[in-house]
């Protein structure tokens, strides 16, 4: 009998300690609604900012983060897709499969910052785009790629074999069955995994504090080779570098950078859900 | 129309290696800019201090490698049984929408950006802590260390799940049928998936390792060669994220953050590698 009491707490200490820790970005979220309340304003989304960062707008944080974002999602695509259609539709178990499954898992382990060290060494330095928007971006598009090939793959894969035998049966090339079945077919799973590696470069500082982020600018970027700002390394300015700097108003940064960043993912999540079925 | 088709089909062959060549090139720069501080040989990096800008500059290594240490293994402590006592109870425990809605909620804690989560433990941890342990600062490893372990979670949590699923079913039946309780049973499970439970902790301690933003904003970044808990720490991301902005290109600083960079990436790759190898036996 007293085994049975005691298996049934410790069973209950287990969900009580999960419900808790679950609990925990409810609860942070909510905190950081109640202390960003007093600064949020439609002027704070669309107005400049103004005496030294305390006071006025976060637009080109917000525009900045917009164009990383695009950009991102422009370059990582077309080598996301290419990987993705290889792995799937050429040679699903050959060695150069390995070999590029294994380079995916292990850049998906690399930090960061070191994204940000090689970002600034190539793209920064080598190739002299300097600190611009496409350094950043070009940084972030290989960050996110093990995202976003994981997502095209499943994308891909979850077309029936069937079909494309049909489709060679029926004397379509492999080249037109990918790109007139394959491809339309997988086309929503494709849009999944860009939002979610938008989501996830969406948040990012550290790979663009030295290959694009700009502590301040009194203009929008023109053109791919200026500077931008970006809502998360606005953050971080305010919480470390810009002395007075009211926590309402941090907070409200947190949260519009953290409302973008959940609205991404979960978009991308309850998508996968849809259409790549159960994965993780 | 043949020649367009073969076009195609040796883009998409490059660029499937657009991978293999990231990782090449990322290993190939972070090698060649940190060789040459190695020039004079390992003593300069062998000193107690780091003080780069300091006349004559200091790179001693080891206040920076203790200090990721410290707050790594801080929050290992407690991201790692959380991570998986949460993961046992989204695939143990709950059913129906209760796991569903707690997956949920893993993926989006995952989401939060670590620079969200600086701030988070600036505004609440930060004080908290230096109320409570009456301290001249809040800004200690074991506020870093605690920011951590909520972001270690998410990892932790999710590779700990695809482990305790790839146990079979009928295992998990056999033992109820020999008079298991759900407790024992949910024990069984776990052991029987503790290979892939080590390797979710092993991703788990390359993720905080690796983690700069949360840390540049929380350890106090004052470095000590042998960190206590409770005072600032300096780590090597935060130390890579503070000063590569500012240091002149090609100087010995320079070349020494890229060794800073190399040891970094050496002990996540090997981390990586060591849970790879568990995962895919």
């Amino acid at each position: 009998m007293t085994r049975a009491v005691v298996h049934a707490a410790a069973l209950g200490l287990v969900t009580v300690t999960a419900l808790a820790i679950l609990a925990i970005p409810v609860a942070l979220l909510a905190y950081l609604l109640v202390k960003a309340l007093p600064a949020l304003s439609w002027s704070l989304l669309i107005s400049y900012p103004s005496d030294g960062l305390r006071g006025g707008g976060i637009l080109p944080a917000i525009y900045g983060t917009a164009c990383l974002v695009g950009l991102t999602a422009l370059l990582s695509l077309p080598p996301g897709l290419a990987t993705a259609i290889y792995l799937v539709e050429f040679s699903p178990e050959g060695p150069l499969a390995r070999l590029i499954r294994a380079a995916l898992f292990t850049l998906s382990g690399i930090p960061s910052v070191v994204f940000g060290l090689f970002g600034l060494g190539v793209f920064v330095l080598l190739l002299g785009f300097g600190s611009s928007l496409l350094a950043a971006s070009l940084t972030l598009t290989l960050l996110v790629l093990p995202l976003i090939i994981a997502c095209a793959e499943a994308a891909l894969a979850s077309v029936p074999s069937e079909w494309r035998e049909a489709s060679l049966a029926l004397g379509c090339t492999r080249v037109q069955t990918i790109r007139h079945l394959v491809l339309p077919q997988a086309a929503p799973g494709l849009v999944t995994g860009t939002v979610l590696a938008l989501g996830r470069a969406a948040g990012e500082t550290a790979p663009i504090l030295f290959t694009g982020a700009a502590f301040y600018l009194t203009d929008l970027p023109r053109t791919v080779n200026d500077q931008v700002m970006a809502l998360s390394y606005h953050l971080y300015v305010l919480s470390t570098t810009v002395a007075g700097a009211s926590e309402p108003r941090k907070a409200a940064v947190a949260l519009c950078l953290l409302l973008l960043v959940l609205a991404l993912s979960s978009v991308g999540v309850v998508l996968r859900r849809r259409y790549l079925g159960e994965r993780r | 129309m043949r020649a367009e088709e073969r076009a195609l089909e040796l883009a998409i062959r490059l660029g499937a290696f657009t991978a293999v060549i990231v990782l090449a090139g990322i290993i190939t720069l972070v090698l060649t800019e940190a060789l040459p501080a190695l020039r004079r040989g390992l003593g300069p990096f062998l000193d107690t201090v780091w003080a780069p800008t300091s006349d004559p500059p200091r790179f001693g290594l080891a206040p920076l490698i203790s200090g990721s240490w410290t707050v790594t293994s801080l929050a290992l402590v407690g991201g790692l049984p959380l991570g998986v006592i949460c993961a046992l109870f989204i695939s143990e425990v709950a059913a129906g929408p209760w796991q569903e809605a707690s997956r949920a909620l893993v993926e989006l804690t995952a989401a939060v950006p670590s620079v969200v989560w600086g701030y988070l433990g600036l505004s609440l941890i930060a004080p908290g802590i230096k109320d409570l342990l009456d301290l001249p600062t809040g800004l200690t490893a074991l506020t870093a260390a605690v920011v951590l372990a909520a972001m270690a979670l998410p990892t932790v949590t999710a590779v700990s799940i695809d482990a305790l699923r790839a146990v079979p079913a009928d295992l998990r039946e056999a033992a109820s049928a020999l008079g298991a309780t759900r407790w024992e049973v949910v024990l069984t499970v776990a052991l029987l998936a503790r290979r892939g439970l080590l390797s979710a902790g092993l991703m788990g301690t390359g993720r905080v390792m690796g983690e700069t933003m949360a840390v540049l904003m929380l350890t106090g970044n004052a470095q000590a060669l042998v960190p206590a808990p409770l005072s600032p720490v300096r780590t090597m991301t935060a130390t890579l994220a503070a000063e590569m902005g500012e240091c002149v290109r090609m100087s010995d600083h320079y070349h020494a953050l890229f060794l800073v960079g190399l040891i970094l990436l050496a002990i996540t790759l090997s981390l990586n590698l060591l849970a790879g190898a568990r995962r895919w036996p």
